[in-house]
């Protein structure tokens, strides 16, 4: 089932709007603006391609670098860039990093920094909806990194013998931080891991978008159906460090950045609407010409914003 | 501390009186467990006290495919792994009693049995606890160029644990010399297997490592010798892990004082008819290895063994009130 | 004398160690070729190879039980974790495994394991980077604490450690990584629960660990300025406690502040002042007073982490507070009964 043109452009603009994000994102980073940030470019098709079409009552749980996700599902980015900044004008005032942010009314799961420790609380809200026969689906996002940790393990467990309504979504750009996945993962292969389980598992080419969509729609009817958990295990590759702070580049090659460069999701999505006459040349551009004016603006907002009173410090510790 | 005698026969040789050897051993473990029970149900024994009754061929067929060097680490039903590994049945029952005379001068129990001289490297109180840390034997193995295997035992309920999980991802990715023996007697405590898990084996989970792995019946006490042999010869080879699954039951409860509601009496019966003892008895009996009266001596010495040790125990002193703050740190 | 940095130290007393001993080798994330998060493992894989130099998956249950069961059989282990707030993850294998081998084998063996985190606030890193935990551990029977402030404590303290047959955990506060400092040529260890006068003073004594070992010495310097004089004890090692330096350092001034960055309810500060209450009332002459951080997780956003950091200008107000002005010395030497 092909997606329509309109479907096509809103991913584009989508990945589009997650690219010019990332950008500048990572730009204001190396310049000291804020601490640390760790940039998904590169991986726009993700959730780009998992987000689309997700109701608000879905779920979403993200890693560190899933702030794409957050704009996929309707943060904007002027609410971003306030989070980077870590201003009171952002989703949490300025208290946790902005990638940790719960939004209840778009379905964004609030996280932890804790690699794989994501997945059994993303589990909870599948039980959750599960327990109150919500028809909701959870998208458990983790990376290649977190796959050996234990909480992975108890949470797709637990997950698949329950029959949860939960798609659990590996993100594999191949390094954790500084380890390549031959040096940390057994077995040869992430997607097979999930034999043990007893469910599905789908290897899927995680920088085409309408590749990622359909697999993550099958996934998603499955749950809604009551069929359990399904496994799918995207490649992909950032183009950036691990993070901004400090991070040394040298497990990777040049060789191997440009490879994947060229297998770029947006440049093919782009090829895709062009051949096949769905989009002008034009009217891309000028889609790129909002969003770069938009992540201006964003960027002033944030920069202009005051940040949260000292007071506002010791609040919500408890209830 | 004394050895236990009843060391098994080293892989090399399986003869009659390996065979023999391999027998009595289970005996042992039988007659332990069943009079360690008799005082539970008296009051005599402190704490919870998890007994093995009907898995013995698992323990015995297991220490007999090891050299003297070998590790191990065990879990809270570890009375069985500590005698069949060496321990010393006198010194075991005194730390059962909590005495002064234990194998840890009564600060271990049950559930945390250790003896260095022999490598067993401790029954754990925490589900999945010995994982990582037979892992780290063998790992320490590999690093000293020492020769030793690590036998690490988990039951079907420590399978879910994270600990499971990470720890054979880690062995598999440094190739450590260490073999993981679950015994799978179908229950966490009250739940079924079935419950906890859609695979129906615990093996299904080693391709996720790519680490060879074998279901065998384990109350079959020579095919867990033999398979448990194949695989530490791979491990000390440098080939890296195993994990051997071995289906087996407890007879018993989960513990001492164990309402046992969650499983049928039909279920239980069915399991005795498979009783290891029993089998190899009979297949010795058969074969003509074992005799009536044989199997006489072999009940008399056991016994007697068992007597002894729960005489030990009960004459032994408890510790000194001192000795609870002796030995928290090194060196002082 | 030499002058370097904290970082360069705990380096060097790797190099050393891992020369020293065949036994001692290396575990945790990105230590290896990466040199480690804060570099502190920089060179180590080039010079030791990678049998004594082990990168892991993310898997710390696994490689903090792993460093556990290579110390039981021999190894001498040094595991960095590399925050002190994923200590969660391995909770398990340090309390109750490593601190409680030895015990409960009665002494057959023990866990000569070094435990490396890092730890503190300052750099905007949010809830799950930030903490100062040494209250988990300092709880635990078994478990050995140390938090050096300075170059040449991070280079004695660690090789002490690495020595020591029981488990340590070392935690290096983050914000001291590049702080420069003098260390002999000699390069001492230093032991292991013997605390530090670091600044000699007759009013006002100062007790502080890690980082707050600074605040206290920059206070110290203020109230010099105000005519109020501040002696300053490091402490080094948390546990064990070195009782005889801090009840001598109250019995000098009779006025007593523990400085620590960690949230103030059941920190370690109350430990101390427990312990002074206990066994060296009659020295004091005014209530002992805790200056810590805020009982919260750190936010993120810069100021409000400062809020959370404020604890180093309280302890100036403190101070002030706690001169014989406001609390005079008693007429009477109360006793305890």
């Amino acid at each position: 089932m092909s997606l329509s043109a309109e479907n096509l452009l809103d991913l584009y603009r989508t990945m589009l709007l997650i690219r010019r994000f990332e950008e500048t994102a990572f730009i204001k980073a190396t310049e000291g603006i804020y601490a640390n940030y760790h940039g998904g470019m590169g991986q726009e098709a993700i959730p780009a391609g998992v987000c689309h079409g997700l109701k608000a009552t879905d779920k979403t749980m993200i890693t560190h670098r899933g702030l794409g996700v957050l704009l996929a599902r309707g943060i904007t980015v002027e609410q971003i860039f306030a989070g980077l900044y870590a201003k009171l004008t952002s989703p949490t005032r300025g208290r946790i990093p902005v990638y940790h942010m719960g939004e209840p009314d778009l379905g964004i799961l609030a996280g932890t920094s804790m690699v794989g420790s994501v997945v059994p609380l993303a589990v909870g809200s599948a039980l959750a909806d599960q327990l109150a026969g919500h028809n909701n689906v959870t998208i458990s996002f983790f990376g290649d990194g977190a796959v050996n940790r234990g909480d992975v393990h108890e949470g797709m467990n637990l997950a698949c013998v329950r029959k949860l309504p939960i798609v659990f979504f590996c993100e594999n750009n191949f390094y954790a931080k500084s380890t390549p996945l031959e040096l940390s993962t057994a077995g040869g292969s992430i997607v097979a891991r999930a034999q043990g389980y007893g469910i599905e598992g789908h290897l899927i080419d995680g920088n085409d978008v309408t590749t990622v969509h359909e697999a993550t729609q099958h996934a998603i009817e499955r749950a809604r159906a009551g069929d359990g958990p399904t496994f799918i295990e995207c490649e992909t590759y950032r183009w950036t460090p691990h993070s901004t702070a400090g991070d040394r580049e040298f497990a990777r090659t040049e060789e191997e950045l440009a490879q994947w460069k060229a297998k770029c999701p947006i440049k093919r999505l782009e090829k895709q609407l062009l051949d096949s006459n769905q989009a002008s040349a034009d009217q891309l551009q000028k889609i790129d010409q909002e969003i770069l004016a938009q992540v201006e603006q964003a960027i002033d907002f944030a920069a202009a914003a005051p940040y949260a009173p000292r007071e506002t410090a010791i609040e919500n510790v408890y209830r | 501390m004394a050895k236990n005698k009843q060391n098994p026969a080293s892989r090399n040789k399986v003869n009659d009186a390996s065979l023999l050897q391999m027998l009595e051993g289970m005996h042992l473990l039988r007659a332990f467990d069943d009079k360690i029970g008799e005082r539970c149900r008296r009051g005599e024994i402190p704490g919870l006290i998890h007994l093995g009754n009907g898995e013995e061929a698992v323990a015995v067929g297991v220490c007999a495919a090891l050299e003297e060097g070998d590790k191990m680490t065990s879990t809270h039903r570890g009375h069985s792994h500590f005698l069949a590994k060496g321990g010393d049945p006198n010194a075991f029952m005194a730390e059962l009693y909590g005495k002064r005379t234990g194998c840890c001068g009564g600060k271990g129990g049950s559930m945390h049995l250790y003896d260095q001289d022999i490598g067993f490297l401790g029954c754990n109180g925490v589900v999945g606890g010995g994982l990582p840390i037979a892992t780290g034997a063998a790992l320490g193995s590999d690093i000293l160029g020492h020769d030793a295997v690590t036998v690490c035992f988990f039951g079907d309920g420590a399978n879910n644990q994270g600990t499971f999980h990470e720890s054979l991802n880690l062995a598999a990715v440094w190739a450590l010399p260490v073999v993981f023996i679950c015994e799978n007697n179908g229950y966490g405590i009250s739940q079924s297997i079935h419950d906890q898990q859609l695979v129906d084996n615990v093996a299904d989970r080693a391709p996720s490592y790519g680490i060879p792995a074998e279901i065998i019946d384990g109350n079959d006490i020579l095919c867990v010798y033999e398979t448990v042999a194949k695989a530490v010869a791979s491990a000390r080879a440098g080939n890296g892990p195993t994990l051997i699954e071995c289906k087996t039951y407890r007879i018993g409860g989960h513990y001492e004082g164990d309402s046992e509601s969650y499983r049928s009496a039909e279920e239980i019966k069915e399991w005795r008819q498979k009783d290891p003892i029993e089998r190899f008895e009979k297949l010795l009996l058969e074969q003509g290895t074992l005799s009536d009266a044989t199997r006489e001596t072999i009940t008399k010495r056991v016994t007697k063994i068992v007597d002894d040790a729960l005489s030990f125990a009960k004459r032994s002193p408890f510790p000194a009130p001192e000795a609870t703050y002796s030995n928290v740190y090194a060196g002082t | 004398m030499a002058t370097i940095t904290y970082t360069e130290a705990l380096n060097a007393a790797h190099h050393q160690a891992m020369q020293d001993d065949a036994r001692v080798f290396l575990i945790g994330e990105d230590i290896g070729q990466y040199g480690g998060i804060y570099r502190v493992t920089e060179g180590l894989l080039e010079k030791f190879g990678k049998k004594r130099v082990r990168d892991t998956p993310i898997s710390e249950a696994a490689i903090t039980g792993a460093a556990i069961g290579a110390a039981l059989v021999g190894c001498r282990p040094i595991l960095e974790i590399g925050f002190v707030d994923f200590a969660g993850t391995c909770f398990d294998q340090i309390t109750n495994q490593a601190a409680k081998f030895r015990y409960m084998s009665d002494g057959q063996v023990s866990v000569p394991l070094v435990f490396r985190m890092a730890c503190g606030a300052g750099l905007g890193y949010g809830v799950h980077h930030s903490q100062s935990l040494e209250a988990w551990f300092t709880h635990v029977p078994g478990l050995k604490v140390v938090m050096p402030a300075t170059p040449e404590d991070a280079y004695g303290l660690l090789l002490s450690a690495i020595d020591d047959d029981n488990p340590v955990a070392f935690l290096e506060h983050k914000m001291l990584y590049s702080l420069k400092g003098e260390i002999p040529d000699a390069r001492p260890r230093v032991p292991i629960g013997k605390a530090k006068v670091v600044r000699d003073g007759d009013d006002i004594t100062i007790v502080a660990w890690s980082r707050a070992v600074h605040w206290a010495l920059a206070a110290a310097e203020e109230a010099a300025r105000e005519g109020i004089s501040c002696h300053v004890v490091d402490l080094r090692t948390l546990m064990p406690l070195d009782e005889a330096t801090l009840f001598a350092a109250v019995e000098k001034t009779g006025r007593l502040i523990v400085c620590h960055e960690a949230c103030q309810t059941a920190g370690f500060g109350a430990e101390i002042i427990a312990r002074v209450v206990d066994q060296a009332f009659d020295a004091l002459d005014a209530p002992p007073l805790r200056v810590c951080g805020p009982d919260t997780p750190v936010p993120n956003s810069l100021p409000l982490e400062a809020v959370y950091l404020d604890t180093e200008f309280r302890l100036m107000d403190a101070v002030r507070n706690l001169t014989v002005a406001n609390h005079p010395k008693p007429k009477k030497t109360r006793t305890r009964s």
